[in-house]
């Protein structure tokens, strides 16, 4: 039995255990055939004898070669681990041979990656981390719209009555849907009072969401049950003080509804939404205490949303398939409240649900976290380069091992596996810094549903940037450890300072500077955008108004309603300071406001034009009081004694619904062509009332007087003659002895809402602009390394330069028009990315740009940044002393 | 000649068996088998497979080393040799045998003989 060919040329390669199995066999056959035969026997018989002696040859030859296998595959491993264990040592001790560059490399690249993965961990809770409940692959929101009014996607999202709701859960598509709807409530316990954010549910949302109770039970459709309710874990805790018998426990809801604690939520249970919320109640007991019996009945009351669990194998697209025709047979059985309503079934896939995913949040993030990966790759050139000058000043080490017999591969493992091991350090102490995240964002107020939590996709997602920061800024620098004449590096010591072989660092150097310009110019022009929104001219009078916002803890009541603003309307304008009070239901910059279907006689609308258009509601005195001038006609005041319902219309209103017809004096109907009819009064100027970054859209006022008891809302603007600061003291003065107990909930000037509302805009120009800074010293850190490792390089040329008589101005100049010129290349370079990045995000500044300005701006800093850097290298080339250097050679 | 042990007695040992067979020296397969044919007298009947089986088995657990050479006839043959790993099993495995025999002597040799023959 001989070995095969192909099995002895396998053998070159490495071990193979099937070979050595058949040859060990084979030699003992052989042996034993021969010894049979010296015995006397005929070769056959003794052939036969010896395998009959053997025993399942077979079988013995598979089990010794499976062994055999598996030796080589761990001895393989065994070695492979010894090395990467070897040079893992290696990296370590070079690590604490350069002690100064390993902490700045690895703070450099904490920095990278820490402001990577911390904004990656925000969008990891907010978008990417799955609903904490049961199964939440199997929810969807489902949500309700204007099928003919939809004017981007996000119109989709809408609400349901709880009638629809109880119709649409019926599908087979679903296993059960729950539903929800905001109240916010007051608590008064051991006589203090405490606001709750609560949230109406249906009795089945624990169970819908697999998230039994701490304790207790809660069946609120049972008979008797309806005023029982649940409260949060944080809420026994803290409101209640971890009473121990709160089971049973009576509270009075909103100053006069008792209801009574039977269940207390899980301690971790965060909900489906971006809300801290404190207490569940049932429909039943919402509608007795909001005191409107429709609630349930009601199909045009849509301020239900619905989560739903899909039945198995039903997907979402199917979900909607099957509730769409529900929905349109709800729409033929009641034309008046359903007609032509939609649904839309869509993935519950993040706490942030989609009806709040804003236009502008995934822009803005997108923006945000774009500037924290050039921040990385500026991070990582940054330690590329620094790597790339240290492998050079080690080439005579290398170059001895490489000549003591290690292979160049063998040596570009272990300098990345240098590298690797340096990132990955930084990627520890950025896990180490990212747990301190959650208990900031704690201490901040932030609801726990949306704080950033150090989960496995974080962990993962920082180790995975660590280490591919190590491999890709790595690999050049261990590539430099190598390819080059080795045998020079023995002869002259190592370092070889001529300034051509600087090419790799000049090139990292240079882009360095690119990123940082781009981040300073993104961030000048968001500055720019931001100051700009600031002293924007919002189309009233911010100065010198206060905006108080009341509630009525017991929900609306119309005639409370009415009684309150009388008095408020007659306690703040007895204030001295006052010279105007009115009533809104919202204040100008306070969010996104009502929108009401509208029809104007003599306007022709299109088939399927959406009149909904923005509005509000208002008293007496509203434009006067926000300071907007009237163009024409007048508004409501208090010397209107009838109880007729008025219309003031903007600018844009006007012109686009009535073009060159006289508004005033015309009557629309409000809430469509069937509705009440109201007089067009006046038409004010146009204001930035929703947003200042908006351009001012058609708007109109439904004003109320004081014969219809003036209503109109609880947002009540205050004008001054004197300082606003000191006249909300005087507003909550006035406002606290209140024989009609609405509670204050919001007390601002109007400056201050102006200033919250850039609030996002201001943090995110900031980061940026701070990340820009960080990336700036970086760049002047590399600009300096890279001049002065040249300078040094050519000290030799400088000393001759100055033996021949140059001047040391002249060599000064000759180093900063070098470090000059390096800025040069990398500034255009990044102002041409800036560019390109600015008109990107175009959508996202407000008004026109020239850009000129911002460019001359990030030029003259880049400039600065420059002549800083080069200095002292420049200093030093002036003080070459010429006799030394010439001797040097 | 001795009776012929049937091979479930000594299966457990056989591993026992073979590193005795190594510790007078390296040997290869068929040298140990053959060893242990004369050794035993021909009482052992051990199935070559069974044999190499084993011996691969312990290699992977580091008992033995196996390395190849030249047989006697300059033929290439795989070589066995105990390691000191190999070396300590065996003596617990002697430790142990030895205490075995004694106990399952001591409860058979009287029942062999019987009281009827006291």
């Amino acid at each position: 039995m001989t070995e095969p060919l192909w099995r002895r040329v396998l053998r070159l390669h490495g071990p193979n255990p099937r070979a050595d199995v058949d040859e060990e066999f084979a030699f003992h056959l052989e042996e034993r055939i021969e010894e049979l035969v010296a015995k006397g026997m005929s070769h056959t018989a003794a052939r036969e004898a010896a395998l009959r002696q053997f025993g399942d040859l077979e079988q013995a030859v598979e089990a010794c070669t499976e062994i055999g296998t598996r030796r080589v595959r761990e001895v393989r491993w065994r070695e492979r681990w010894h090395s990467v264990a070897q040079d893992i040592g290696y990296a370590l001790r070079t690590m604490r041979r350069w002690p100064g560059f390993t902490w700045a490399a690895v703070a450099t690249i904490a920095l990278g990656v820490g402001a990577n993965t911390a904004v990656f961990s925000l969008l990891n809770v907010l978008l990417l981390r799955p609903l904490d409940v049961e199964r939440p692959q199997e929810l969807v929101r489902i949500y309700t719209s204007q099928g003919h009014a939809l004017r981007n996607d996000r119109d989709r999202f809408g609400g349901s009555s709880y009638a629809d709701y109880q119709d649409l859960r019926r599908t087979p598509a679903l296993a059960d849907a729950a539903a929800l709807m905001p109240f916010s409530a007051t608590v008064e316990v051991g006589g203090v009072l405490s606001r709750l954010e609560a949230r109406v549910v249906s009795g089945n949302y624990f169970a819908l969401l697999g998230r039994p109770l701490f304790v207790g039970r809660w069946n609120p459709d049972e008979p008797g049950r309806s005023r029982e309710v649940v409260i949060s874990h944080q809420v026994w805790r803290t409101t209640l003080n971890a009473d121990p018998s709160v089971l049973g426990r009576s509270l009075l809801l909103n100053g006069r509804h008792p209801v009574v604690v039977v269940g207390i939520a899980a301690p971790t249970f965060r909900g489906i939404e971006p809300a801290e919320i404190g207490l569940y109640l049932s429909f039943q007991a919402a509608q007795e205490i909001i005191g409107r019996p429709g609630l349930t009945m009601d199909r045009g009351e849509r301020s239900v949303k619905v989560i739903g669990r899909l039945a198995p194998g039903v997907t979402a697209e199917s979900a909607e398939h099957a509730l769409t025709g529900i929905m349109a047979a709800l729409a033929a059985e009641y034309p008046a409240s359903n007609a032509r309503r939609i649904v839309s079934v869509r993935p519950a896939s993040s706490i942030v649900p989609m009806e709040l995913m804003g236009p502008a949040v995934i822009p803005t993030a997108a923006l945000v976290f774009a500037a924290t990966l050039v921040m990385l790759a500026i991070s990582g050139v940054n330690v590329a380069a620094v790597l790339l000058a240290r492998t050079i000043r080690r080439r005579q080490e290398l170059a001895v091992r490489v000549s003591l017999g290690a292979s160049r591969l063998r040596i570009v493992r272990q300098l990345l596996t240098e590298n690797l091991v340096l990132a990955l350090a930084a990627g520890a102490l950025v896990v180490g810094l990212l747990a301190l995240l959650p208990s900031l964002a704690a201490g901040l107020g932030v609801p726990v549903s949306i704080r950033p939590r150090i989960d496995g996709v974080v962990l993962g997602y920082a180790v995975a940037v660590a280490a591919g920061f190590g491999i890709v800024f790595g690999l050049a620098p261990a590539f430099a450890g190598v390819h080059h004449d080795m045998a020079a590096s023995l002869r002259d010591g190592g370092v070889t300072l001529r300034p051509s072989r600087a090419r790799a660092q000049l090139a990292l150097v240079v882009s360095q500077i690119a990123l940082s310009m781009l981040l300073l110019l993104v961030s000048a022009a968001l500055l720019a955008s931001l100051n700009r929104q600031q002293r924007i001219d919002p189309g009233f009078e911010v100065n010198r108004l206060v905006v108080a916002v009341f509630e009525d803890p017991a929900g609306q009541d119309r005639d409370r309603d009415q009684a309150f603003t009388a008095l408020a309307m007659e306690r703040l304008l007895a204030l001295p300071q006052v010279t105007s009070v009115s009533v809104g239901s919202m204040a100008p910059l306070t969010g996104d406001g009502m929108r009401s279907t509208i029809h104007i006689p003599g306007y022709a609308e299109q088939p399927n034009e959406d009149m909904e258009v923005p509005m509000v509601t208002t008293g007496p005195h509203f434009f006067q009081t926000l300071g907007m001038p009237l163009l024409r006609g007048r508004e409501r005041t208090f010397a209107d004694r009838d109880s007729a319902v008025r219309v003031v219309i903007n600018q844009s209103m006007a012109r686009r619904y009535w073009g060159s017809r006289e508004p005033v004096g015309t009557h629309v109907r409000l809430g469509g062509a069937d509705g009440q009819a109201a007089e067009v009064i006046g038409v004010v100027t146009d204001a930035r009332f929703r947003t200042l970054g908006e351009a001012p859209l058609p708007m109109y006022a439904v004003q109320y007087g004081t014969g219809s008891g003036i209503t109109g809302g609880s947002s009540v603007l205050i004008r001054t003659r004197g300082n606003p600061a000191e006249l909300m003291a005087a507003v909550r003065g006035a406002m606290s002895r209140n024989e009609v107990p609405y509670t204050l909930v919001q007390l601002s000037t109007m400056e201050d809402i102006l200033y919250s509302s850039l609030a996002v805009s201001r943090a995110v120009s900031q980061t940026i602009l701070v990340l820009g800074i960080l990336a700036i010293v970086l760049a002047a850190v590399g600009l300096y390394g890279v001049v002065s490792y040249v300078t040094a390089g050519r000290s030799h040329e400088f000393g001759v330069r100055l033996a021949l008589g140059a001047t040391p101005a002249s060599i000064t100049r000759l180093v900063l028009g070098y470090g000059l010129r390096l800025a040069a290349i990398g500034g255009v370079a990044g102002l041409l990315l800036g560019l390109g990045a600015l008109r990107a995000l175009e959508g996202m500044l407000s008004g026109s740009w020239t850009y000129a300005p911002l460019g001359a701006l990030v030029g003259v800093i880049l400039c600065a940044v420059t002549l800083l850097a080069c200095a002292i290298p420049a200093f030093r080339a002036t003080t070459v002393s010429p006799a030394s250097a010439l001797r040097a050679q | 000649m001795a009776p012929r042990i049937p091979d479930r007695l000594f299966q457990g040992t056989l591993d026992t068996l073979i590193l005795q067979a190594l510790v007078a020296g390296p040997r290869h397969g068929y040298d140990i088998a053959s060893w242990l044919e004369a050794s035993s007298g021909a009482a052992l009947n051990v199935e070559d497979a069974a044999l190499y089986t084993a011996l691969h088995k312990m290699e992977e657990r580091g008992w033995v080393d196996a390395e190849w050479g030249l047989s006697a006839k300059k033929k290439r043959a795989k070589y066995y040799r105990l390691t000191s790993s190999g070396r300590r099993q065996l003596q617990t495995r002697l430790v142990e045998w030895a205490a075995y025999v004694e106990a399952v002597d001591r409860i058979l040799r009287p029942a062999q003989l019987g009281p009827s023959l006291a």
